[in-house]
């Protein structure tokens, strides 16, 4: 099993079909990149929005990164569905269940410190910045409701 | 639990690569299986035990005292 949608992948060509299904995610990610870019040009000079330097630097960032991510992606992407013996050992390694195992627990490991790191910017920033208490508890909220429609769909396939 | 992993495969003299290249893993889930620092999954263990053409029960040995089930 592999991926967000438990796709199961137990040979070359299942892999193969998995890095093609991926093509698309990578054009979300380069529209993405796009948009931002476009929106922080059209903010600044189309509708004349007062941009701190800091933030028009932070959003054109983001964009370009974006942009790049993606790029980079397709061409690995595009390189490992050329090459079987790259693909072989993409997929091993992708697929290792040691290594799912690794991911696992370190995404939880992630998580738990995000969940701290909300709470301690709520409660001290809030103090300052009341807005950042509703900010950062509509992402908890956000993450609950995740994680309980994801629990009720994966209980119903397993 | 201990496996018997690292001496069958020195009996059969091959590799860490190799066993992992045949079971589909990598080197690495090898040398942590051997060392007892992973516990194989279901599927894994059934691969392991096809390849070396032995049940299951005899490559991964449970140890006195480990509770696989509670008795009623």
């Amino acid at each position: 099993m592999y991926g967000v949608l438990g796709n199961e992948i137990l040979t070359d060509d299942d892999y193969r079909a998995y890095l093609n299904k991926k093509k698309p995610v990578y054009a979300v990610l380069f529209l993405a990149g796009i948009i931002t870019i476009l929106i922080t040009q059209l903010a600044q000079f189309v509708w004349k929005v007062e941009l701190m330097d800091y933030m028009h630097g932070f959003y054109t960032g983001i964009g370009v990164g974006l942009l790049v991510i993606a790029i980079f992606l397709y061409a690995r992407n595009r390189r490992t569905l050329g090459s079987p013996e790259r693909l072989r050992k993409e997929r091993i390694k992708n697929t290792d269940e040691r290594n799912l195992k690794i991911g696992q627990k370190s995404r939880m490991i992630a998580l738990a410190a995000l969940l701290v790191g909300i709470y301690v910017a709520m409660l001290i920033g809030g103090l300052w910045y009341p807005i950042l208490t509703k900010v950062l508890a509509g992402l908890v909220y956000l993450f609950l409701i995740s994680y309980c429609i994801a629990y009720k769909v994966l209980s119903g396939r397993m | 639990m201990q496996t018997r992993i690292l001496e069958l495969r020195t009996e059969k003299k091959i590799t860490q690569s190799e066993l992992a290249d045949a079971l589909d893993v990598t080197r690495q889930t090898i040398i942590s299986l051997e060392s007892g620092k992973y516990k194989a999954s279901l599927v894994l263990a059934h691969k392991i035990a096809q390849y070396f053409g032995m049940s299951i029960e005899e490559i991964f040995v449970f140890e006195e005292g480990e509770n696989l089930c509670t008795e009623y």
